[in-house]
């Protein structure tokens, strides 16, 4: 198989979602510098590992990782483990948004470009429109990630790093559940 | 015997919520080899990072700790090596280790340092009479804060790398730095 069967799979659906998943941690993490390198690193990473590992649990795996990694090398101690769940809270609500959109398009028109088409101008719509209160979620987790009795907090740290992981966990799940789906189905 | 009839409460919690997590397990149908080996290993994990997390209560103990065990064996249907991968994860999740270090470093929108002053100070009075005698007086009277000056405004080390330098935890780099930085406003009239 050439080049070019992959083509439209890269340009519509990995390309898009990295790019998605470079301006949700970047506006989650009020990046200013080095957003255009973060980006295009983004892109590669994100196409090459999902190109290489197709339809797998450890490609997924591998994004994580490799984006915090990647954090790590351009922002340095401005990337903190926090960081992982946030990509989480990225990729869930890629995940919601995909799924409804194959709910609502794919089920009923069935067109495999107009359900693409809607999940992506979804995507980016989520950006748009919450591109300025996306912080807000690094200062939640700023705020009750480490333990400090002498602050009331609404949740305690044990319980809200435990909330994280379990999340987290059952995540991993729905994405293989997602994937076996997929397969099932011959690809979307 | 007076060690064992403190801590008796905590030994049969323990042990009811190791049986509930084994049960739990076992409900979704797992091998008691892999059920056991995904709680040591998350049990081992968490005693290797140290400083482990607690909850006050017991019931939200037993609660989150058997869903967090609930959600590793969920993986591991899905795979063996992902959920060990995960179960380590977790472990260190659930420890001070994971605790964000430079917190207290990070700047807003570009906003300078709150120490900006000091540092400038001393980047440009680096042998003035007063910030020499202040210099030495902290070092003799209190070698951690004299340390933590040295590494922040000298050596312009992050509180992570100072954390780690001198195994304090970030607020209580935060809380020394803020003293030493009064001090040094007052002693050197800036």
């Amino acid at each position: 198989m050439n080049l070019l069967n992959y083509l439209p799979e890269i340009l519509l659906g990995q390309i898009p979602e990295a790019i998605y998943f470079a301006l949700f941690m970047i506006y989650t993490k009020r990046l200013k510098e080095h957003r255009f390198k973060f980006i295009i690193l983004m892109i590669i990473e994100y196409t090459l590992i999902m190109e290489t590992l197709r339809f797998n649990i450890y490609a997924h795996l591998f994004v994580f990782i490799m984006t915090y990694l990647l954090l790590k090398v351009l922002y340095k101690e401005k990337s903190q483990i926090i960081d992982i769940f946030t990509f989480g809270i990225a990729s869930i609500i890629l995940m919601i948004i995909s799924i409804v959109s194959y709910l609502v398009i794919w089920k009923t028109i069935g067109i495999y470009y107009i359900f693409i088409l809607v999940s992506r101008i979804l995507m980016f719509s989520f950006i748009l429109v919450f591109k300025d209160k996306l912080y807000k979620i690094q200062d939640l987790y700023k705020k009750l990630w480490n333990r400090n009795d002498k602050i009331k907090k609404k949740m305690k740290s044990a319980t809200f790093r435990a909330l994280n992981v379990v999340t987290f966990n059952f995540m991993f799940f729905i994405i293989n559940c997602c994937l076996v789906f997929i397969l099932m189905n011959g690809g979307v | 015997m007076e060690w064992l009839k403190k801590n008796i409460g905590g030994i049969i919690f323990n042990i009811a919520e190791t049986i509930v997590i084994f049960l739990v397990g076992l409900a979704l149908k797992l091998e008691y080899k892999f059920i056991i080996m995904l709680m040591l290993t998350f049990l081992i994990s968490r005693g290797m990072f140290g400083k482990a997390l607690h909850f006050k209560t017991w019931y939200r103990c037993l609660i989150w700790s058997t869903l967090i065990m609930l959600s590793i064996f969920v993986i591991l249907k899905v795979d063996l090596v992902i959920s060990i991968l995960f179960a380590i994860f977790g472990a260190l999740i659930m420890t001070g280790r994971s605790d964000i270090t430079c917190l207290y470093l990070w700047k807003n929108h570009g906003e300078p340092s709150k120490y900006q002053d000091i540092i400038d100070f001393i980047k440009y009075n680096e042998f003035d009479d007063r910030l020499i005698e202040f210099e030495k007086k902290l070092k003799e009277s209190n070698t951690i804060e004299y340390l933590i000056y040295k590494y922040r405004f000298k050596d312009h080390k992050t509180f992570g790398e100072i954390s780690d330098l001198l195994e304090l935890d970030g607020p209580r780099v935060a809380e020394k730095l803020d003293k030493v930085a009064f001090a040094v406003r007052i002693y050197c009239k800036f």
